[in-house]
């Protein structure tokens, strides 16, 4: 539930963004700049992070079938 | 996965290491360009970024093409995660490329020769993936994303060629700069930063994968 | 040669077959047509938007009717089991994706002998003086389009969700041919003043000998066991 709640927010967040971004002429350049390297970061982190994650849940399930095994 | 190992310890500090070095130059050290102005620093970013895919899926070529031959699944688990990290590397280019095509020539995107072959390249490997989640049989799931991963690069230097020629039949392709020293070597910087991200989470993500391969097999025997 | 012979075989057979079912064909023209119609509807009475647009709706069109018969190109042999009725096939598998070919070639050929008149008169634009190069055109890029799609229609044939993963994994393989089809369409349509369209059917020819040497030296991995 949070998961998605946080899906549901960035994708507002990235709407209003579009929505801004795309009406202005003569934008501030740094805006996008800022917002390129954010995106570039937080890309990189939040894939590094879900492996971790992903490795920890799999890491997990193997053991517990190591110890359903064991009672064999 | 078990604690990182020191090989990976170091690839990640290095990889960390350096991002935050290029990124600090090309922000604040370099000069703005003069012609483009800040939005030239998002070049970077954008172009190690969209090297890195490239090399990505290149690797998964090379990677399926020695599965076909010797049927080994070390090489499966190279491609698969190759080609998760090209994604990620190529969804971050194409961005990047939106965010600075938007203050230099107006627009979101446009059918530049680059920009098309890099969405399709997206395209073809979000269908490996797909495949390689649709398949159950380990062998082939293998296979097919192999088969998937040789015809798939097969075809990107023919969309290259055929976009190119097909904007060049219509404008004339934008001329290139002779490149100053500064944004050369930031560009150098960033490129071998990126690089170490790509190492590091390609060692990370194989031996993710080999836990999966565990995780099936364990499933099956007690299937 | 042998290999020939068996494709001949099994294009005669599925060619009879849908002879007398024409279970895809007329499903495949219907859908055509309907597309067609639509897109002449949406943009308006303009003449000369039409005109202009008609290579590219007739390629959507083709490429679209093309996808609804190739997931049906193994249905004859389909059995519970997907693949194990061709692996039945005695001789070389090569036989088989040669044969299937040229039965997706056929019937999409003869799906558009009644679409491009179609488009024709949907769209305004008169086709007869470019009959000849509309006709190189449409070989050239039905070639490719049927290579790649029955090639992956074997691959997704055991596979799940197999409606969804034949397009996705047909449509970026398909881009150079629809580039180059649509545009040379186009040009061949406007009466390609500088014989431009000439480089896009090289494109088609290069596309079609690379990914038949491709496909048919590939295909018995995609059906192995």
């Amino acid at each position: 539930m949070l998961k998605w709640s946080v899906v549901g927010v960035v994708y507002v967040l990235a709407l209003i963004l579009l929505w801004v971004y795309s009406g202005q002429e003569g934008m501030q350049n740094r805006g996008f700049v800022v917002a390129g390297y954010g995106l570039t970061w937080g890309a990189l982190l939040w894939y590094a992070f879900r492996l971790e994650s992903r490795g920890r849940t799999t890491a997990r399930a193997v053991e517990s079938f190591e110890v359903a095994g064991a009672g064999d | 996965m078990g604690p990182r190992t020191t090989v990976e310890k170091t690839l990640g500090i290095l990889a960390l290491l350096s991002m935050l070095v290029g990124s600090y130059v090309g922000l604040v050290v370099v000069p703005a360009d003069a012609a483009q102005g800040d939005v030239q620093r998002l070049m970077y970013v954008h172009v190690p970024a969209a090297w890195l895919a490239f090399m990505a899926f290149f690797i998964v070529f090379v990677m399926s093409v020695l599965y076909l031959i010797q049927r080994d699944a070390r090489w499966d688990r190279v491609a698969a995660s190759s080609a998760e990290i090209g994604v990620v590397f190529t969804v971050v280019t194409l961005l990047l490329g939106m965010m600075w095509g938007k203050p230099t020539w107006g627009v979101f995107w446009t059918w530049d020769p680059r920009l098309t072959t890099t969405a399709i390249l997206l395209a073809i490997y979000v269908g490996y993936g797909a495949l390689r989640s649709f398949a159950d049989d380990e062998e082939k799931r293998a296979r097919w994303s192999a088969i998937v991963g040789v015809i798939g690069f097969a075809n990107v230097p023919i969309v290259y060629m055929s976009v190119t020629w097909w904007r060049t039949l219509h404008q004339p392709p934008s001329s290139p700069r002779s490149v100053a020293p500064d944004i050369l070597w930031t560009l150098m910087l960033n490129l071998a930063a990126f690089t170490l991200v790509y190492a590091y989470l390609m060692v990370r993500r194989i031996r993710l994968a080999k836990l999966d391969g565990e995780l099936e097999k364990r499933m099956a025997y007690n299937a | 040669m042998s290999v020939l012979r068996r494709a001949w075989a099994i294009v005669w057979k599925d060619l009879l077959i849908e002879a007398r079912t024409k279970q895809s064909f007329n499903a495949m023209v219907f859908f055509a047509a309907l597309v067609l119609f639509i897109f002449s509807f949406a943009l308006g009475p303009d003449t000369e938007l039409l005109q202009r647009v008609a290579g590219g709706l007739l390629w959507v069109g083709i490429a679209f009717t093309g996808i609804l018969s190739l997931s049906r190109t193994y249905q004859n042999e389909e059995t519970s089991g997907g693949l194990e009725g061709l692996r039945a096939y005695p001789g070389d598998p090569r036989a088989i994706y040669v044969g299937k070919l040229l039965g997706n070639i056929v019937l999409l050929l003869m799906v558009e002998a009644i679409l491009i008149p179609a488009a024709g008169i949907l769209f305004q634009a008169n086709l007869w003086p470019h009959a000849l190069g509309l006709a190189i055109v449409s070989i050239l890029g039905t070639i490719g389009f049927s290579l790649v799609g029955t090639f992956y229609a074997a691959l997704t044939v055991n596979l799940r969700a197999r409606e969804v993963m034949l397009p996705l994994l047909l449509f970026p393989a398909l881009v150079p041919v629809l580039l180059g089809a649509v545009n040379a369409t186009t040009l061949i349509l406007e009466g390609d003043l500088m014989g431009e369209a000439v480089v896009w059917l090289r494109v088609l020819g290069a596309f079609d000998i690379i990914f038949f040497v491709i496909c048919i030296w590939i295909f018995p991995i995609a059906l192995e066991e």
